[in-house]
């Protein structure tokens, strides 16, 4: 990243908004909006440009008609950070076959990636006050199970799963129950949010390492998935939309 | 060369398309496009039940939660299973708290920014005040739906048959109750805006010529999980046995929301005529009155739980079945229908707050536009005055685009 960025832009495209929401959640949001560093948000502010920005943060994951509407955004601002995981990896809703979306990524160059359904807000706050600074934004190098409280996982290979859903509360960890749970192969960041509540990890703040498909055969190779269970398993690795997961 | 979206429809959550075009200063044609529908029940149909409640919560990022806890209700429906009481008073308060955060976005960060407009205010000092009000509200219900459920937005604690999760409230109740304070300052300061609002020299524009009907599914002691589907016609409240009749409504003008919910009540109290809501503005007043009584309810439930322990989930009895529920969520009654066979969801349907409104509000935005154009207002201001009333609607569009003026002159 580098350069201080004194106008930040926020821009939606097919989304919940609730990425943008949680912007405003977060906690350095007010200091932002006070100082003027907010030069674009449709959302809750009236005019303002895209030749304004120094970054353009997006919502939301993008038709083939945007993409006329992408580039040119894409070459007024400087930097494009893409927000939450329909903009980073398409979203839920790219699961539905006749409506194509795809991650911003796939048709503008994107400078920075920041995923989660939505991204949690210290990672918001922190993103914010890097650009602010002029500061790198890093990812946490570390996968869910180190935030999780029910670390570490006692399971014996193969894990046989039997559920990809907890059906009851647990205070083990979800594998060795044979529940799926993606949290080995997920980036860190979400404090295990949806496994405290008493769900599992769907994997949305994307995978641990570069190489997704690799740590995704990893993981796959220490499961085993019973027939029936087999595309309710395919259906949780894609429900982001990580397309490379498709096999 | 600067680059500008062609008149953006701003402070709405998502945004749709609409077309004015005027001719010789006569509405010609007013459309109002949702251009991309996300699908959502395709998505549904073919998934285990059970995971259900955790997907929903992605349809709106303003209101997951009452998405979530329809979609549980309509699934034990399915399955003959009913969640413990405890559990259901988890999910009023869920929703309880998600009214506050819903509208004082509405209120704070995007409808009453028009009072610059409509009172003549001062811009600067109104968004500064607007912001950090709205900030202390909507950070108050965070922090309690984070303390309930996990977070504002997601995950959420209710499944079929409950609740994943009991919340434990402990003593964090006390430096709630503290805040409370601080935030009726912020909703009573709002209320003083909302009422100048009739002080407006645009305000009869807004007057309402005729009342839509009212549909809601709030009880009449305001339970907004358990109720049954109702129509106010003018004269008195209707049950709607089957929800084809909604069909036919869906056709004419009609309204859900906070007017719906307050004028049941209202009507309960023997208030003769309901509420004297003739104009379209003061339904700001009526969201902010929402919230303070779900700040009272809010606390007042916390305190309960506090000491509650107990069931919170039961086991469903059956593997197949129909459900039906109406949630009154922040926008109006939600409605979740759902087929499940062998615990897999054969067909579900959602009807949304925003598609119940929709016909009324694309009749309304063009009506004030001809008003406007009547009264000879120019043609930039008659667009104001439509995009103010859009905002009054609180639609909830989860996609996005501009607003178009063609204008032929």
């Amino acid at each position: 990243m580098g350069l201080k960025a004194s106008k930040i832009g926020f821009l939606q495209f097919i989304g919940c908004s609730g990425c943008l929401t949680s912007v405003i959640d977060s906690s350095v949001f007010r200091e932002l909006w006070n100082r003027g560093y907010v030069a674009f948000f449709p959302m809750i502010k009236d005019g303002g440009d895209v030749d304004d920005c120094d970054v353009l943060l997006i919502e939301g994951s993008a038709l083939k008609e945007d993409e006329k509407l992408l580039k040119k955004v894409r070459a007024k601002a400087r930097r494009v950070i893409s927000i939450g995981s329909c903009a980073c990896f398409g979203g839920i809703s790219s699961n539905v076959k006749e409506l194509e979306l795809k991650p911003i990524h796939s048709i503008i160059k994107v400078d920075l990636e920041l995923p989660g359904c939505p991204p949690p807000e210290n990672l918001i706050s922190m993103l914010l006050y890097a650009l602010i600074g002029g500061r790198e934004f890093k990812h946490k190098t570390v996968n869910v199970c180190s935030e999780c409280p029910f670390h570490p996982c006692r399971a014996k290979y193969p894990i046989i799963i039997r559920e990809i859903f907890p059906k009851r509360k647990t205070e083990q960890c979800l594998l060795e129950e044979g529940i799926l749970c993606l949290g080995p192969i997920t980036r860190a960041g979400c404090e295990a949010k949806c496994i405290v509540q008493g769900g599992s990890c769907y994997g949305c703040m994307g995978t641990l390492k570069d190489n997704s498909l690799t740590s995704l055969i990893d993981f796959l190779a220490l499961l085993t998935i019973p027939k029936e269970l087999k595309y309710d398993v395919i259906d949780i690795l894609n429900l982001y939309g990580k397309r490379e997961y498709v096999f | 060369m600067s680059f500008k979206q062609a008149h953006p429809l701003t402070r709405v959550e998502g945004a749709s398309e609409v077309i004015v075009k005027i001719h010789k200063r006569k509405v010609q044609e007013l459309e109002l496009n949702l251009p991309v529908l996300r699908k959502f029940e395709t998505l549904l149909r073919g998934k285990r039940a059970h995971i259900i409640p955790s997907l929903v919560t992605k349809v709106c990022g303003v209101c997951p939660f009452s998405h979530q806890i329809a979609a549980s209700i309509a699934l034990e429906k399915a399955l003959n299973v009913e969640a413990p009481p405890l559990a259901s008073s988890v999910r009023r308060l869920i929703l309880s708290l998600e009214h506050i955060r819903s509208h004082s976005y509405n209120l704070f960060l995007m409808g009453l920014q028009d009072a610059t407009r409509l009172l003549g205010m001062d811009e600067k000092l109104l968004d500064y005040r607007l912001l950090r009000s709205g900030l202390n509200v909507i950070r108050f219900a965070d922090r309690l739906l984070s303390l309930i459920a996990g977070g504002p937005i997601s995950p959420g604690i209710s499944t079929v048959g409950g609740l994943l999760n009991m919340p434990i409230v402990g003593s964090s109740i006390n430096d709630l109750e503290r805040e409370v304070k601080k935030v009726l300052e912020d909703m009573n300061w709002a209320l003083n805006i909302s009422k100048n609002l009739s002080k407006s020299k645009y305000y009869e524009m807004f007057n309402l010529e005729r009342t839509p009907a009212l549909i809601t599914s709030f009880g009449r002691d305001m339970d907004p999980i358990n109720g049954t589907l109702k129509v106010y016609e003018g004269t008195s409240w209707r049950e709607l046995e089957v929800l084809e009749e909604l069909k036919d409504l869906l056709t004419r003008d009609i309204l859900t929301g906070p007017l719906a919910r307050q004028t049941l009540i209202s009507l309960h109290y023997s208030l003769e005529e309901g509420l004297p809501i003739y104009n379209l503005l003061n339904l700001y007043m009526l969201r902010i009155l929402e919230i303070i009584n779900a700040l009272s309810y809010s606390m007042n439930l916390l305190r309960t739980l506090k000491d509650l322990e107990g069931l919170y989930r039961k086991t469903p009895q059956k593997k197949s079945g129909f459900g039906r529920c109406f949630v009154e969520a922040p926008r109006g009654t939600l409605i979740y229908e759902c087929e499940v066979e062998e615990e897999v969801v054969k067909s579900i349907k959602i009807i949304t707050p925003t598609e119940l409104n929709l016909s009324f509000l694309k009749a309304f935005s063009r009506n004030i536009v001809e008003r406007a154009l009547e009264k000879g207002l120019p043609v930039k201001e008659a667009v104001e005055n439509l995009k103010t009333a859009i905002r009054v609607f609180d639609p909830c569009i989860s996609c996005a685009t501009h607003i178009t003026v063609v204008n032929e002159d």
